[in-house]
């Protein structure tokens, strides 16, 4: 049912999509209510690039701790956390 | 001259794109003709896939040590403002990377990369030690920003990115033209922007079809008759609508005769666009034909088929594909603007692309005129000619010559200039409770240079509280007691270490009696010598083990530069741990005079903190700290993760042994037997799989090697350029495709233990490497 309703939704959107294409002055228009709010304008963009399927895309591996880490990117951090804590000119 | 190039643009969101493409072919020819000049590749480690395609392209002409991958905390796209930190950082960590490489220039072939994907490009603000050059291909953006830069997170990439550029001490201008609108509109010297042209691929010559794949090829795109072909993307500079509209105003009769092609791939949206716009000039339907994505075969063959091939950008960095058409043999008509004429180089097949009327006159010219369109055939294959990858590589290497030699004249007038004295900066002496040797008479000395503090290592709290307040960090290290302050002191605040003694074993021998914690001498010498050492040390005793292995590791790792006492120091490192070890460590001797002896430190020491690969990546850790200190958790994880990925590789190479699933026991015997005798110069080391990353599985094999007494942590597995994956079974894993990335090669070994189990291994070992 959820896949069923993905599909539709996705097809719905990518008519909306096609249809705003289609009428260059209606996509300017939504565009520029759009760059109104740069943060979204980032986020909207940032999200329609994930949402390409090409092939040289990737997905970043999340790390949560630091038994995730070699044992020199552990020093690494020691020394990161340190100079956070400890900022000194470099 | 050691020329690096930053390749990311055949790695993302460009690599299909004629930038990627562009970028690809020069760093081919460049390769191919490299004029005597050490070249290397830099790539970004999140796309492991184009890593090995790019590898395999260069195999013949360059040696793959020579292509190396940089990681970065990701995502780091700028459209997303989340991004923003893992930005920055990552930025400062591929600036630091390529320093590392000791380039004299860093050739980005794209820089406006990074909106919507990894790709992480700069120039750095510090002008350092090398030149930044970076391809030029136009600056269409900037000419019509209101159409491209209404987005304001495109427009802030955009202006960062032109202020990046006009920081780099070349441009490359892919044209004449792109050369020009550098000048104009980034106000840049002429002797910075060099136009050094472009090429077209080999496979873009004359071919013959055979009528029935001809057939086949135009049934399959649609095409049912002659037709006029465009090809290179649809864009609002591209003019697509211009050139429908051109075609509606034909006179039926050639309509009838002609197609008209639009030969890209093209969006679902943006072709309803089309097809409303020639429905609303009168097209009927089969008169214009929207191709879609073609292959390269398919392209070269639609040039050779094509009775007229017409570009009416608006504006270009160069326009390949009337180049690409022109090396076809197809008559060739197109704007008379921007870059589109030089490649073009003839007048009467110009048109003026905001004019309607000028781009129709100009097709029915051609198309009415068969001997025009021989004319053009042969005018087209005479100037493609004369455009060849090989000349743009030698202009981009004259010109990297060039602002090589502009540097060298300017570095040696501003080390003059830097002669200039300063204030002593404030420097830190550590000893342990008994040095060695007493440093008072080089302290003495080392004064008229230094505001030294001489530090017991005993009053660790006091120095703990004002290391930040020294400059510079200097650690006495020997063979002696009560040594275990001190290293606690190195491993927090990392400095110089002048080495007393090469054999430190007892001392941390010593240590872990005085103050702990159990093991630390055995974690040393695992860390240092690997599982050989330890089983030795299991079988002859602690005291021979501390005489036969220097177990020093630890801290030369922590050392940002280091001083002995005699020469054979720097033959010890080189046969422990390889020559790259005793890189940069100075000799001087204890009879000295103090004098002399204090200017050499002096020199050691100031080396360390500028030129030092440790000291480097400090200042890089603080640049990265000054960006805020509100960070997840996660970004600090994977900015350090990255920072320890891109180590240069010092240590002996690793021989990856995934022992994920229980080894047979013959296999179990061949492993024993290749840790208690590895080859010569390499580190076995199992591994396994947590079902998320790779592990060293080191409490397995301190269990196979009968030292289960000890204890060690799985820790991640540090995989990088040099080191071997072993399969000891048939059908064994693969390695990650991050490690093959990364230069790890693979390899496979019969699993039969004998004397010469560690020999035959070098050997198969040493063919992987060659392979």
């Amino acid at each position: 049912m959820t896949i069923v309703r993905g599909r539709i939704l996705r097809m719905a959107a990518l008519r909306a999509a096609a249809f705003v294409v289609a009428h260059p002055r209606l996509d300017l228009f939504l565009r520029r209510q759009i760059y109104r709010f740069p943060r979204l304008a980032g986020r909207v963009r940032a999200a329609v690039a994930q949402s390409r399927r090409s092939d040289w895309q990737v997905v970043p591996v999340q790390l949560s701790d630091e038994t995730e880490l070699t044992d020199s990117a552990r020093e690494v951090l020691r020394d990161l956390r340190r100079a956070i804590d400890r900022p000194r000119m470099p | 001259m050691r020329i690096v190039l930053d390749l990311q643009a055949c790695q993302a969101s460009s690599m299909h794109r004629g930038i990627g493409r562009y970028s690809m072919a020069l760093a081919l020819a460049m390769a191919r003709h490299p004029a005597g000049h050490d070249l290397r590749i830099v790539l970004n480690d999140a796309y492991p896939d184009s890593v090995a395609a790019i590898r395999q392209a260069f195999d013949s002409l360059l040696p793959q040590s020579h292509i190396t991958t940089f990681a970065v905390p990701l995502p780091a796209s700028e459209a997303d403002p989340r991004n923003r930190w893992r930005l920055h950082s990552a930025e400062r960590i591929r600036e630091h990377y390529l320093a590392g490489l000791r380039p004299d220039v860093v050739h980005v072939a794209s820089l406006f990369e990074g909106l919507g994907d990894n790709v992480v490009t700069s120039v750095p603000q510090d002008k350092g030690r090398f030149n930044s050059a970076v391809t030029l291909y136009d600056l269409i953006p900037l000419v019509y920003k209101e159409r491209y830069l209404g987005d304001p997170s495109v427009a802030a990439w955009y202006r960062r990115k032109l202020e990046n550029i006009k920081r780099a001490d070349l441009l490359l201008a892919i044209s004449g033209s792109a050369r020009r609108e550098g000048a104009e509109l980034l106000g840049l010297a002429p002797e910075r922007i060099v136009n050094i042209s472009s090429a077209v691929d080999a496979r873009f010559r004359p071919r013959v079809l055979a009528p029935q794949a001809r057939s086949a090829l135009l049934a399959r795109l649609g095409l049912r008759r002659e037709f006029i072909m465009y090809t290179g993307g649809i864009d609002y500079r591209k003019n697509i609508e211009g050139l429908i509209e051109a075609y509606a105003g034909l006179a039926p009769p050639l309509r009838r005769q002609y197609q008209l092609a639009v030969v890209c791939s093209v969006q679902a949206p943006e072709r309803v666009r089309l097809e409303r716009l020639a429905a609303k000039r009168g097209l009927a339907q089969d008169e214009l034909v929207l191709t879609g994505f073609v292959s390269d075969d398919d392209l070269v063959a639609l040039y050779n088929c094509t009775a007229l091939f017409v570009f009416p950008s608006l504006h270009e960095g160069f326009g390949l594909p009337v180049l690409e058409a022109m090396a076809c043999g197809a008559p060739v008509i197109g704007s008379n603007t921007s870059s589109i004429p030089e490649v073009i180089g003839r007048a009467d097949a110009l048109f003026d692309p905001t004019r309607i009327g000028d781009i129709g006159a100009g097709m029915a010219a051609v198309l009415a005129d068969p001997a025009r369109q021989a004319s053009l055939r042969a005018h087209g294959l005479a100037q493609a000619a004369r455009f060849s990858w090989e000349a743009s590589a030698r202009r981009a290497i004259e010109a990297f010559e060039e602002a090589h030699a502009r540097r060298t004249r300017t570095h040696a007038t501003r080390v003059v200039a830097a002669g200039v004295a300063h204030a002593r900066p404030r420097l830190a002496w550590v000893v342990p409770a008994m040095p060695a040797r007493s440093p008072a008479g080089l302290l003495a000395a080392l004064a008229q240079y230094y505001d030294i503090e001489l530090v017991r290592a005993q009053e660790g709290a006091w120095f703990e509280a004002n290391a930040d307040g020294f400059e510079r960090l200097v650690y006495q290290v020997g063979n002696v007691a009560g040594l275990a302050p001190l290293l606690d002191l190195l491993e927090r605040h990392p400095g110089l270490v002048v080495l007393d003694d090469f054999f430190l074993g007892q001392a941390i021998s010593d240590a872990e009696a005085d103050q702990g914690p159990p093991g630390r001498y055995c974690r040393a010498l695992y860390l240092a010598h690997g599982y050989a050492a330890l089983a030795e040390e299991k079988d002859t005793g602690r005291t021979a083990s501390c005489l036969a292995y220097p177990c020093n590791k630890m801290v030369l790792a922590r050392a940002i530069g280091v001083i002995v006492p005699v020469a054979d120091m720097l033959a010890q490192a080189t046969h422990w741990y390889g020559a790259a070890c005793a890189a940069g460590w100075r000799v001087v001797a204890p009879t000295a005079a103090p004098a002399h002896a204090a200017a050499l430190y002096r020199d050691a020491i100031e080396a360390a903190a500028y030129e030092g690969a440790r000291a480097a990546e400090r200042r890089l850790l603080a640049s990265i700290a000054a960006l805020g200190s509100a960070v997840p958790e996660a970004d600090l994880l994977q900015t350090a993760a990255a920072i320890a990925a891109n180590r240069p590789r010092s240590d002996a190479r690793q021989v990856l042994v995934d022992v994920g699933q229980q080894p047979a026991p013959a296999e179990e015997a061949l492993l024993r037997a290749l840790l208690t005798r590895p080859p010569p110069g390499w580190r076995i080391e199992p591994v396994r799989h947590d079902g998320s990353r790779y592990r060293y599985a080191r409490r397995f094999t301190l269990g196979l090697i009968d030292r289960a007494d000890v204890e060690l942590d799985d820790a991640v597995v540090d995989a990088g350029a040099g080191d071997a994956w072993l399969t000891l079974a048939a059908g064994g894993a693969a390695p990650p495709a991050a490690w093959l990335a990364r230069g790890v090669v693979a390899c496979s070994f019969d699993a039969c233990a004998d004397d010469g189990a560690a020999g035959r291994l070098a050997a198969v070992l040493d063919r992987a490497g060659r392979a």
